[in-house]
This record gives C-alpha cells, structure tokens and sequence, in this order.
C-alpha cells in the first residue's frame, strides 16, 4: 500500500471509529449512518473510504488503491463508488454503482437500501419501493430502510402502509437511540421518522396526531428548522397563534443561522 | 369530438400529412383561403381512412401547417449566461376583437446585442379553417409590421390587459433593459406609450401580470424583477453537482419588484414603496400572479421567486390607506405556508398554475421548480393557509429529474377534472444523466388527474409532443381553432415556437370568456374573476387570471370540461367579477365557447 493511501486510511479510519459514524452515504431525506450495518459489511480499508465520501474524487481515487490490492472485493468498491455519488447527490451514478455491486455480489444487500433512496430521487418509486423492500428481507429491524419505504409509499399515495412504515422507523431506531441516548444520530433518526409520520397525519386529516408527533420529533432534535415549521403551520391551523408564531420564529431563527444553498433552490 | 383516423405511421404524422394535403376552405372571415396542396407532406406521411379514436390527451404540432414560423432568440446555444437561460413568454389574445386569437412573441436578443435583438412578432389568427380531415385549425400571418410592432429588447414576460378600457387590449413586455407597454390602437396598430404611462423600468423584469389590486375597477400591473445582471460583466462561474456552469442566480443580487397603480386612464403611478412591495427583501423573481386566494372579495399577488421564499402579498394589518397608497400590503407568505414548500425550504420558483384541485372552490397553487427537487401543491385551507400536497397527490417524486417551467392547469381531455402540464428543459446544455441527474433537452411532462392523484401520462396515444425533447421555457393556453377545447403555444430557448391543437377524443369542453362592456367598466375581460360551472349538481371553479404559466399570458377564458353526457345538458355558470359581484347565467351549451356579458 503506497505511504500516502495508507496514512489517509489510517487517519480516516481514526475518525471513523472515532466519531462511530459513517457518514458518507447521507441523502436528503434521511443523512444518518447506518453505521454497523455498513462498517461491517466492508472490507477494513474501505471504511473509512467511506467516511471521505463527501469528498468526492478524492474518495474515489481511494477506492481505486483499494481495487489494485490483492484480494480487493469489486463489489465493495462498487458500493463505495456509488456512495460516493449518493453523497454528492448524483443519483444516477450512485445507482449504476449499487446495481453493479448488487450484480456482482447478490446475497450483498447494503447495496439495496442506499439503491432506494437514488430511485426515491430519480423519481422512480417502485424501483425505490423493491429497493427498499429488498433490504427490508435482509435486515428487518433497520429504522432507515423503513423511514425510506414511508416515503416512498406517501409519494405513492399509500397512506396507510406509509403510517405503518414510519411507525416501524420510529420503533427501530428508538430501540437503537435506547441503548446509547446520548447518540444524536439515533435522535435525529427518530425525529425524522416523526416529522414524516406527521406529514401522513396531516394528510388523513389529524391535525392532533400530526402535532403531538412533530413536538415530540422537535424535542428529539431542536435544530431542525423544517420541523418547526410544520409546527407552526399545524399550531395556526389549530387557532393557537401564539404557539404558532413561536415555533415560526424558532424556524425562521434557524434559517437564519444556516448558509444558503444551491440545494434551497436553483 | 369525434374520433378521427388513425395511421400505421403515427397520429402526428398522419394529422400533419392530411393538412399538408388540402385545406377545405376557409371559414368566413379568414384572410388567407388558399389551399395548401403545394406544402409537402412530411416524409413517411400515409393518410389512413382506418377508424380509429386518438389518444384522450392527443395534441398535434400545427405550426407550419397554422403558418406561425417563429424560431425564438435567447442568446446562444449552448448558453453562456444566466441571461440566456430563462426564456421568453408570449401572448394569446384577440388583439383586433375578431373573435379569435392571436399570436404575441416579445422575443429575447443576444448577448453581443442585449438591447436590440431581432425583434417581437405578431401573428394574426385569420379564423379557423377547416381541414381534410375535417377538424379545425388556425392559420395565422405574420402582422408585426402591419401593426407597427416595435420591441426589439430581450423580452422575457408578458401581460396582455386593457389599461385604458378602450375595448382593445394592450400588451405589457418585461424585459431585460427597458419594459414596454404597448398600446393597442383599435386592433388596426401598437403604440409605444411606456413613458406615458409611467411603467419605464430598464431592470431585469420577467414576470407580469394585470389586476385590480386596489379594488377600484382598473386593471393594476405587477412587475417581478430578477436580479443584478450586465452581460458584459458576467459574474464568475458557479458549479452544479460538480460541474462547472454559469453563475447564478445564487449569490446574485436581487431586485425589488414593482407594483403599478392605475390611474384610471391608463396612466399608472409606481406605488412599490407606498403600498408595502419594498418592505420585502429584494428577490429573484420570475411568476407573477393576482387572485383572490382567500375569496374575501379583494385581490392577493402571488410572487415566485428563484431560490428564495415566494411572497403573498395580501392586506396589510391594521394599515390604513394613504393618499399615495389605496391598499397597503404585507407579505404573508409565510405565515399562510405558501412561501415555502411543506418543509420550510424556499424553492426555485418559476411557473404558476392556480385550479381546484379538491374541489372546494378555494384556489389551490401549483408552482414549478428546479431538478432535483418537486413541485409544489399548496392545497388553500380555507384562504388563511396552505398545505403542501404535493406527495399525496402524486405530483412529487416524477418531477424530480426535470428543470420545470410553465406550468398550465387545465381540463385537457375535458373529464370534468383538471389536469397538469409542465414544459421542461434543463438550465445547462451540459446536463446528462450522469452529471446532473437529468437531461439538457427534456419532454413536457402532463399529469391527469385520476381522482384524488395525478397519473404521469406515457401513453404513446397521446401523440409525439409528449415524448420529444426540447428546451422549453414558456407556455400558453387558449382556444386557437375555436373548437371549444383549449390548445397550446409553446416557445422554448433559440427554438421553433409550438402550436400544440388539441384534438383528442375526449368529452365535452366548454370555454367560457367573460366581457364587461357597462359605461366605464375598465377591466372589460374580468381578469380576477372566479367562475363556478355546475352540471348534474357537480360544480367546477375556474379563475381567469393574468400571470400564472411561466412569463406567458394566456387566454383570458375558463376552459372546463364535462365527459359524455346528452346533448341536452346545460350548465349553469356563477361568475363571481373582481369586484364580487355575482352574476348566474344558465343553459350554456357543453361544446361551444360562450362570452358572458356583465349584467350589472
């Protein structure tokens, strides 16, 4: 292994088991790790290849170290490369990568989840929901795999089964969020299941329901601004204006405090 | 309608060739009667006598055929600059009251010559003909320079509104460099009287739209601007996903926009300041619109902004009105929800449809965005908030690949619910599906709707149009062949403009106008108001709204549609005019296109 590659790994693989987060394949609607599930299904020098993921060609030259090795898994780096793409949200690379390491290594089912949310953003919901479903028969009891099938049946117009889903999501990753509580990951997972099973809520329509669960998912992770603002919606729509206009200016307070983005927009 | 034809080589096709073959006639008052045998048939084109229904949502590209031949400016290809991406609009409108509608494209420009590209066009509907294949179609001339058209800036958006009730309705043209406002002299010619009226603006302008904001009868003008722009000191360049492009809008600087009170005479005052439109941060604005979104008889602004939080510019509260200000507004965007998508996030707003997508009479906004994100569904709850609807309606996730624009809301295949469609084409030439997760040149998307969702429409039946790929930007609607069915001009960056005919089978459609011809009524077209159609105890509303699509100004007519029915069926129609009152007028026929006169 040349000198550099190998203090990268060393030093990436530092962070990684420090932080015990494997950040690299984040997504929109759900950028908390699957961190065990993932970390353990590679090879040691992958992960914390992983963990670059953000940084892009620089990972992915990683990965191409990796692949001169001997002994180095195609499939592994397939799926390294393709959450590489996912973190810099080119969906369609990142799903040829996933297909490709799903073709090589078939009984591989990482692949699979992070496969649902690249269709869930390319617009193709029943590849999202087979994706899903698929690492759902591997790995039941994974919080996120069911968080990604609930939005993947809301967009569908399943409002039942997308209940059930986020139900399981929270139910999951409250286990997990029990066992370590001081884990802000596992909070914001639940949380995120919460503000999603509000928005099926709102939509049957339960103003009630929906509110408890976005207070609670608010109390779970305070600075996400997106829950407060559904909060305020709901708040005002049930003639509590003063609740309203609170949760709108905690919302509008937390906007202020995030940097623009091209992904606000344009 | 009747079922027509059908072709082993395609409808399209098939259509295109039985024009090519003949024309029957003109109708009485077309102006060009020659028969067109001398056009050639398009390669491959076999005219089939085999019976067959077209597709429900089956339109046929007419343009040369209707002899509108326009290939827009927008720059160059591929674009360089922001200023060469955002399109152009046009307007349908019977701009010498002759009963049927023309053409208005203001046209952009190019980069080496901003302020004097090749021009706008004019091109006058010289009445429906009546082809071989028995249905109706367009056919236009070229008329620019008999009007004395004059608008060589790089136009963007356009209003169609009589600013002085003359019974003609004149054009407004935002622009980058100096807006216009074009006169209508009796439907013979145009006269520029932008100074005149006091709507010279040399910003970046690009949504219009007229309304009687002020509630005192006339016909007021919104003007959205976009941003701090000079081509020849581009700002530096931006990446995409990874991929260097051109810069902005983000980090660009926007502009305010602008409100215009009508004097009464078609004069206007700027009343931005006065009346609460400067209270905003400046933006990037791009759709306009004015409607009475929460039915209390008075007219909101609905704003969409590029990449920022759209504005809802309603009553101000607790203002009292001024001598410079007769309506004091406030934004409310976000208080109402309307600003934001379902998650709080500001998008990049560009086209505006408003319909009822529920059924309850309150107008619902639809408004599309960028790739790699939805458009939205804001679901009016009751005039004070607005729900993101947009997943439970089915409208979210198809989206995401496509840079959306003009958005139009409308009964296509006349079913009795309103369907969508969406024109797209991506900002940079150097999109692909592996760079950017979509395409540079991508196809319109229609969604119909199907009870409570929408479907994605992909059945080959519904012709070409709706899987050939462009660059669109703009889109109109309206009723060019007079058929009672609404059609489609499009127009796209550095492209052919598009007539679109709808000539599906569907049910059928009913077109209603509207006329305000009392001494000294000043919105004779009855822009803002709101038209309840009841048949078989099932009630329909449609708005006739200025704005809305993307920098276009359509038809000014509500469109509805009634599936199959008797031909003894008559609806009842509630018109609800800007000012609120109420007019009902019964037994219009299903299948014509009628123009309510005000009755008092």
């Amino acid at each position: 292994m040349p000198a550099a590659f190998s203090t990268l790994l060393d030093s990436s693989l530092r962070v990684a088991l420090g932080v015990a987060v494997l950040a690299g394949c984040g997504h929109d609607a759900s950028d908390a790790p699957l961190t065990a599930m993932v970390r353990q299904s590679l090879d040691e020098p992958l992960r914390p290849v992983l963990a670059r993921a953000s940084e892009g060609d620089a990972a992915r030259a990683l990965v191409e170290e990796y692949r001169k090795q001997p002994g180095a898994l195609a499939y592994q780096a397939e799926f390294v490369l393709g959450c590489t793409y996912q973190q810099e949200k080119n969906y369609s690379a990142a799903k040829e990568h996933f297909e490709r390491a799903l073709l090589l290594a078939p009984s591989y089912s990482a692949p699979w989840h992070f496969l649902g949310f690249a269709n869930y953003y390319l617009g193709d919901l029943p590849g999202a929901h087979h994706a899903f479903e698929e690492h759902l028969k591997a790995s039941p009891d994974e919080g996120e795999s069911w968080f990604g099938l609930g939005i993947t049946d809301f967009d569908l117009g399943r409002l039942t089964e997308a209940e059930q889903d986020f139900r399981n999501a929270i139910q999951r990753n409250d286990a997990l969020r029990q066992q370590d509580p001081q884990h802000r990951a596992r909070a914001r997972e639940v949380s995120k299941a919460r503000v999603r099973l509000a928005d099926v809520l709102l939509a049957k329509p339960d103003l009630d329901g929906a509110r408890s669960q976005l207070e609670q998912a608010a109390q779970l992770w305070p600075e996400q601004a997106e829950t407060w603002f559904k909060l305020s919606q709901v708040r005002a729509q049930q003639g509590d204006a003063a609740g309203a206009a609170q949760a709108q200016q905690t919302y509008l307070g937390l906007k202020a405090k995030q940097a623009p983005t091209r992904g606000e927009g344009s | 309608m009747s079922a027509r034809p059908a072709s082993s080589t395609g409808p399209h096709v098939r259509r295109a060739a039985a024009l090519a073959g003949a024309l029957l006639g003109a109708l009485p008052g077309c102006g060009d009667s020659q028969p067109s045998a001398s056009r050639p048939a398009p390669a491959g084109a076999t005219p089939s006598l085999a019976p067959a229904a077209l597709g429900r949502f089956h339109f046929s590209e007419l343009a040369a055929e209707c002899g509108l031949n326009m290939v827009t400016t927008n720059g160059r290809s591929p674009a360089t600059q922001i200023l060469e991406v955002k399109g152009g609009g046009l307007a349908l409108f019977d701009r010498d009251d002759d009963g049927d509608l023309d053409v208005f494209v203001p046209n952009g420009a190019t980069l080496e010559s901003p302020l004097h590209g090749p021009g706008c066009r004019l091109f006058d509907n010289d009445g429906p003909q009546r082809a071989a294949d028995g249905e109706p179609m367009p056919r236009f001339h070229d008329a620019t320079a008999a009007a004395g058209l004059r608008f060589d800036c790089w136009g963007m958006g356009t209003a169609v509104g009589d600013v002085d009730a003359d019974g003609f309705d004149d054009l407004f043209v935002a622009a980058w460099g100096p807006d216009a406002l074009l006169h209508n002299d009796g439907g013979r010619t145009f006269t520029d009287v932008t100074a005149s009226a006091g709507v010279s603006d040399t910003r970046w302008s690009t949504g219009c739209a007229f309304g009687d904001v002020d509630g005192d009868g006339d016909l007021d003008l919104y003007v959205a601007t976009y941003l701090v722009f000079d081509p020849a000191h581009p700002p530096p360049g931006d990446t995409f996903k990874g991929v260097p492009v051109f810069g902005g809008p983000f980090g660009l600087q926007g502009e305010p926009d602008m409100l215009y009170a009508n004097r009464g005479d078609g004069t206007f005052e700027d009343v931005s300041a006065a009346c609460g439109i400067d209270a905003v941060p400046p933006s990037h604005g791009l759709g306009v619109t004015i409607v009475d979104l929460d039915l209390d008889g008075r007219q909101e602004i609905f704003v969409g902004n590029d990449s920022m939080a759209d504005f809802l510019f309603d009553d101000a509260p607790d203002a009292q009105a001024t001598s410079g200000c007769a309506r004091p507004l406030a934004d409310r965007g976000m208080a109402s929800g309307l600003a934001v998508n379902g998650d709080g996030r500001a998008q990049a707003t560009m086209g505006i449809a408003v319909l009822d997508v529920d059924g309850d009479g309150w107008p619902d906004v639809f408004t599309t965005n960028f790739s790699s994100d939805t458009n939205t569904l804001h679901v009016n709850r009751g005039g004070r908030f607005f729900e993101d609807r947009t997943s439970v309606y089915g409208l979210g996730a198809p989206s995401r690949p496509y840079v959306k624009w003009a958005a139009l809301a409308c009964d296509f295949d006349a079913d009795g619910q309103e369907d969508l469609l969406i024109f797209d084409g991506h900002t940079y030439a150097q999109a692909t599906l592996a760079s950017m997760d979509s395409e540079a040149l991508e196809p319109p998307q229609l969604y119909a709707r199907d009870g409570a969702r929408f479907a994605l429409v992909t059945d080959p039946a519904a012709g070409t149009w709706l899987s050939e790929k462009h660059m669109d930007r703009s889109a109109a609607l309206g009723d060019l062949d007079a058929d009672g069915d609404p059609d489609v001009v499009v127009t796209g960056l550095n492209a052919p403009v598009r007539v679109l005919i709808n000539d599906g089978t569907h049910g059928r459609s009913l077109t209603v106008a509207l006329h305000d011809g009392r001494p000294g009524a000043k919105n004779p077209r009855g822009l803002g108001s709101r038209i309840g159609a009841t048949l078989g105890g099932r009630t329909q509303v449609r708005w006739i709204l200025s704005g809305t699509a993307y920098l276009s100004a359509s038809e000014a007519a509500a469109h509805f549609g009634f599936g199959a029915g008797s031909a003894e069926d008559t609806v009842d129609l509630l018109i609800t005019w800007p000012d609120g009152h109420e007019q009902r007028v019964a037994g219009a026929k299903p299948g014509a296109r009628t123009t309510v006169e005000r009755d008092s």
